[in-house]
């Protein structure tokens, strides 16, 4: 009975299920019964214990303790002021000092007429009257404020103007601008790099793209201050770490200034390349500095270089400096372009420049490219400045309390007067550099800055006095003022021993 | 052709309506008598601020949220697909088709976001970034533009540009287009500082005019001390950072801005996040961040900053700031408010959100705001006790590295700011207030009528509505530009996938003309692309009316009353003096008064509904409003009695004014059997329409 009923089960494998009787799949289930299904039924069981277990919890801070406890706790906790007293103590001090006019390179602060020696206006544009001119045209068609961001009927005509004319000054596909330079490379860094990216940057970098990195999240690392070898040899430590594991690529970077900030030292931009080129790196040079200052017809690192555009992946910078107006820039190849345009933040989440700021950049773009002179001043001045800090600090006293030394590349606007030992602490340094300031502006009428550093910046360079060229100051003017320099620093440096 | 300035052509719609598929089956359109709707909204009391309707939760429509998802499910699939011939074609044809990133060299661009640019935003791209080509007053010159490829990644000018009303721009007061002095004070001072200043504000960036206008919105905010930023982005991502460092607590709304976001990551501190606009919710992050302390150490936080924005950009929704303030005081966790979009949108006299909830100054630890807004300029402030402010000047990279702010905007706002808080002398700055709210009830009423799924609370000037599906992002506004609108709509990354919108901005420069013919117009293009998620099938009827007589003139303030999903709403209707009448939802008809057996009706004859009539009742003998659900409307115009030497209204006073209540012919609810028969409902009604007619 049983053999004939497996036997019909086995020859009629599918009929009975087009007409199953009870009894027919009972004897087909029956069958099947092995060891094989003892084992799927303890998986069911298993599968089905473990879907309807409760779901597992992750033990919280707060498990165990009562809402009494809880309401206790709260009770006792004391948050610190916002601003502790320590923190406010850490701080360097600064007076904070009223400027009413701008006149060329002469300034008037707190009521009194100085030589700007302090602001980045390289190329005196501040005082540029057709600028001036094409801007209050532009604030009485426009208005002041653009009133919204750039996607929202933020975009007026001269912002795209503004866009084409740096992208063709830097011969690059397209050009983009910010609306402010502290968010430009802060914004540009993270739409681009993330978690698990790699970026080795210089340590003498700017805050703004330093806070660009560290929002990115991406692994850095540092080199020393325009050391290629520093450089190559981390590379080369790349290279052997990806050659031991094999992961897939991440996007890299090396992020460097054509011209820093915080040194006053060209970066030899040419090596960087070179190595980039090796190593498979990419290139984001910040041309803050740079831009209306290297090369012979103002057109930054590159043209002094020597080097294409292909080179260098993104190219950004400051519109505050050189083109004395407001907001950032960057240029680059049509697809980088058009990608910051969505993931930027700063570019998408603010308002966009005031057109009259455009109009200012524009104007002095223009007058970049006519005014071949400027450059040329500007040059020769750097220079001068150059061998006449260089003197007045190799002429100051040995023997005094301390002496000046000079930073910053021979034909850079921006130099740098360090103290030779200081005093061990940042804000004791300040100090004494404040004062030969102070001097210097009281008694000489020449306004010099101590370069200002965040404490939230990471990696800051020991305080320094500043000096900055413009194109209009005279050959008196920069004599006069390394002379009050070196008369200041005496003052100060006999006073301190 | 321009809705508000062509006048004389009546006959604005072009596309088939609803009401002719159904015409004759409506009976009055007043007054819906089943139980109101179950309560979606939580009235959240506040007895010396405004109350704000919290939504519990925005709910999507099942049907919306279907179709959208299919939508994207297509777009996807599409994009692929394109994707696939196109690295097909890369091997097949190497010359042409070029894969743009170098061997050896990982991908640039993240792999979705690109796929999301190429395949779905390109497409679409000429809904955003629109230039113009004039300031971005109430009308702007937007330049036509076409996609000058077949991949649609670039666009091209075309060479001519469309004047349309602008809905877009965050010009709530109107200051973008300031009046001709301004701009000569602007100009002078830039020509005096210069256009930048190549400095730092630590540095030599510090001019009088920067402490003026700190001083100034110090004064303004009553707050001790205030510090100014060249860009309002920046204010928020260099200034928290400074704020809280490692061992701090933010907790920020889920929806803060980007800014915030940024600098909140900026900064060491660990980041909470509550739900949005829920004091609750902050009140249980904050009972268990401080019960736990800090992870790993349990060490107990250093301090806890709780940062919430005045006014939700992208939500319209204004910030349960009282609450808030209370469950951070309790707590004992300091407050920052970003007043981006609220100053000088919100409050009675523009001191934002804080005075729009009646929450002092000295609760709110930090008050931070723009000036790209309501002041017409660019940049922004902190505004904190002194100690406060000077450890910001001394540690934020906005203060120390930055550029300082341009001396023309900080000039431009300092004006605006003068002007707004009455220091110049003149009412301007307040009639530029009560033009904007006005304008924002208004229209967020209108769209409301028109059975549009509108977002956010009453007064707030940014009005974002529902569009769901993809397509009809683009349909939206192209429609519109084409009807000479300039509309801004937002799809994803910016909101969550399926809740892409259309966000008007209203501003204190637009008409009413504007704004009711910008009405007409959305009206129609709604209708095309159907986004009537919440159209009942028919329109709302006003039932009581404020009266005032000035020289031969009545002027008819009509207060009403609607249905319980619409809470506490206003809306005004045109009346012109030729008899005729417009809503805001572009609905027309005529009108006319009459005494009838000793009362007097108002007739209103809908061109498109049946007509309404309703009596005008004295509000001193009958409760005007039932129910706290009702909306204005305003109008002046004649009304006609049977003899015309009779007042229809004889107590009434020339140059005063009264509320009468309308209600619909032979609904008339005698005193006695009133449904809410409160005693302080017709005060309150009286107090809202002499704000109006004043």
């Amino acid at each position: 009975m049983a053999e004939t009923s497996k036997a019909s089960v086995g020859t009629a494998e599918l009929g009975f299920l087009l007409d199953p009787t009870v009894e027919q799949l009972v004897l087909a289930l029956l069958s099947r019964i092995d060891v094989h299904f003892f084992v799927e039924a303890v998986l069911v069981i298993v599968i089905g214990y473990l879907l309807f277990q409760k779901r597992y919890k992750p033990l919280q801070g707060t498990e165990g303790l009562t809402e009494g406890e809880i309401d206790e706790l709260c009770e006792q906790w004391t948050p610190d002021p916002l601003v502790t007293k320590e923190a406010m103590e850490s701080v360097v001090k600064r007076s904070e000092r009223v400027v009413t006019s701008h006149q060329g390179c002469r300034v008037i602060i707190n009521g009194k007429e100085s030589i700007n020696f302090a602001s980045f206006d390289f190329l005196n544009m501040l005082n540029e009257e057709s600028i001036k001119d094409e801007c209050e045209q532009t604030i009485r068609k426009y208005g002041v404020g653009s009133c919204g961001p750039r996607g929202f009927y933020g975009t007026i005509d001269v912002h795209l103007d503004l866009e084409r004319e740096l992208a063709d000054f830097y011969g690059a596909e397209g050009g983009i601008i910010y609306s402010y330079d502290a968010a430009t490379a802060s914004s540009i860094i993270p739409a681009f790099l993330k978690r698990g990216d790699l970026v080795i940057r210089d340590e003498a970098i700017s805050y703004s793209l330093q806070a660009g990195i560290d929002l990115s999240r991406a692994y850095v690392k540092e080199f020393r201050h325009n050391d290629m070898a520093d450089l190559e040899s981390i590379l080369e430590i790349v290279k052997q770490a990806d050659a031991k594991n094999q992961k897939p690529l991440n996007r890299r970077f090396i992020v460097v200034e054509g011209l820093y900030q915080n040194t006053g030292m060209i970066c030899p931009l040419q090596e960087v390349v070179e190595l980039a080129k090796q190593y498979k790196f990419r290139v984001l040079l910040d041309e803050s500095m740079a831009l209306g200052t290297l090369g012979e017809t103002g057109k930054g690192s590159l043209e002094h270089w020597g080097i294409p555009a292909s080179d260098i992946t993104i190219r950004c910078g400051s519109m505050s400096n050189s083109l004395a107006s407001i907001g950032g820039f960057a240029v680059a190849d049509g697809p980088i372009i058009a990608h910051q345009r969505l993931s930027s933040t700063g570019y998408v989440f603010s308002a966009s420049l005031p057109p009259f700021n455009a109009t200012a950049a524009i104007a002095a773009l223009r007058i970049i490219r006519q005014d071949k002179e400027r450059i040329s001043k500007l040059r020769e001045n750097s220079t001068l400045a150059h061998e006449v800090l260089r003197d007045m600090t190799l002429n100051l006293d040995k023997n005094a309390c301390d002496t000046l030394w000079l930073m910053g590349d021979e034909i850079s606007p921006v130099k740098h007067l360090h103290l030779q030992q200081g005093k061990g602490t940042r804000q004791a340094d300040d100090e004494t550099l404040q004062k030969i300031c102070d001097v210097v502006l009281d008694e000489f009428n020449v306004s010099l800055v101590v370069a200002d550093y965040s404490p939230l910046q990471k990696i800051a360079p020991r305080p320094s006095i500043r000096i900055t060229i413009n194109s209009a100051q005279t050959r008196e003017d920069i004599e006069k003022c390394a002379a009050a320099i070196g008369e200041a620093a005496r003052k100060v440096f006999a006073r301190a021993a | 052709m321009c809705p508000a300035r062509d006048k004389n052509n009546k006959s604005v719609s072009t596309v088939p309506r609803k009401s002719n598929k159904s015409k004759g089956s409506f009976v009055l359109p007043v007054y819906p008598r089943g139980e109101p709707a179950p309560a979606r909204k939580r009235k959240s009391p506040k007895p010396d601020g405004h109350e704000l309707e919290l939504e519990t939760e925005h709910t999507v429509p099942w049907i919306a949220a279907l179709t959208t998802y299919f939508s994207y499910a297509i777009l996807m699939v599409f994009g692929t697909l394109r994707d696939a011939v196109f690295n097909v074609m890369c091997v097949v044809d190497p010359g042409r088709y070029r894969s743009p990133t170098p061997k050896g060299f990982a991908k640039l661009m993240n792999d979705f976001q690109d796929f999301y640019t190429r395949r779905l935003y390109h497409r679409i791209q000429d809904c955003f970034n629109r230039p113009i080509s004039s300031a971005p007053g109430a009308w702007i010159d937007v330049i036509e533009r076409e996609f000058a490829n077949a991949e649609m990644s670039t666009m091209r000018h075309t060479g001519s540009h469309v004047t349309a009303l602008n809905l877009s721009s965050y010009n709530y007061l109107g200051f973008a287009e300031s009046d001709l002095e301004m701009r000569d004070e602007v100009v002078s001072s830039m020509r005096r500082l210069g256009v930048g200043n190549a400095s730092s504000r630590t540095e030599l960036g510090t001019t009088d005019v920067h402490h003026e206008l700190e001083a100034r919105v110090a004064r303004f905010l009553g707050k001790e001390a205030a510090i100014v930023f060249g860009m309002g982005f920046a204010t928020n991502s260099t200034v928290l950072p400074t704020l809280v460092g490692s061992g701090g607590l933010i907790i920020s709304d889920e929806l803060n801005h980007s800014s915030i976001v940024t600098g909140a990551r900026s900064s060491n501190a660990r980041i909470k996040v509550f739900k949005h606009n829920c004091a609750k919710s902050l009140e249980e992050i904050l009972r268990s961040s401080i019960a736990e302390g800090q992870p790993r150490t349990k060490l107990p936080w250093k301090k806890i900053l709780v940062v919430v924005e005045g006014l939700y950009s992208m939500e319209g929704e204004v910030c349960d700031l009282k609450n808030i303030v209370q469950v951070c005081k309790k707590y004992k966790a300091y407050v920052y408010v970003d007043e981006a979009h609220s100053i000088g949108a919100l409050g009675a006299t523009g001191r934002g959100v804080l005075e729009y909830c009646g929450v002092e100054p000295v609760d709110v630890d930090v008050m931070m705001g723009t000036f790209t807004k309501s002041f017409g300029s660019v940049g922004g402030y902190i505004a904190s006790t002194k100690e406060v402010i000077d450890y910001i000047r001394r540690m934020s990279p906005g203060s120390i590295y930055a550029c300082s702010m341009s001396p023309g905007c900080v000039t431009q706002a300092s004006l605006a700011l003068r002007m707004i808080a009455g220091e110049d002398g003149t009412d301007k700055g307040k009639k530029k207030l009560d033009q904007l709210r006005r304008n924002s009830n208004l229209f967020r009423a209108g769209l409301q009528r028109m059975g549009c799924e509108v977002l956010g609370h009453t007064d707030s000037p940014v009005i974002p509505v529902m569009l769901y599906n993809p397509a009809k992002i683009p349909a939206f506004s192209r429609e519109c530009l084409a009807r000479k609108l300039a509309v801004v709509v937002v799809g994803f990354p910016a909101t969550p996938l399926i809740k892409s919108r259309v966000r008007f901005c209203l501003s204190a420069a637009h008409t009413e003309e504007d704004l009711i013919s910008a009405l007409k117009v959305i009206d129609e293009v709604a209708e095309r692309v159907m986004i009537k998620y919440k159209w009942t099938g028919r329109p709302n009827v006003a039932p009581s009316a404020v009266v005032q007589r000035l020289s031969q003139e009545y002027f008819v303030d009509v207060v009403g009353e609607w249905d319980a999903t619409h809470f506490n709403w206003r809306d005004t209707i045109t009346i012109d003096t030729n008899g005729r009448f417009a809503r805001g939802n572009g609905e027309q008809g005529s009108w006319n008064v009459q005494e009838r057996n000793g009362k007097t009706v108002l007739r209103l004859e809908w061109d498109r509904w049946p007509t309404e009539e309703l009596e005008l009742v004295h509000m001193d003998q009958r409760d005007p409003c039932a129910s706290p659900r009702r909306h204005v409307f305003k109008g002046h115009g004649n009304i006609i009695t049977a003899n015309s030497n009779t007042i229809p209204f004889p107590d009434l006073i020339p140059g005063s004014h009264s509320t009468f209540t309308l209600r619909p012919k032979g609904s008339l609810i005698s005193p006695n059997v009133s449904p809410m028969p409160s005693p302080s409902k017709p005060a309150a009604t009286s107090r809202i329409s002499q704000r109006k007619i004043q």
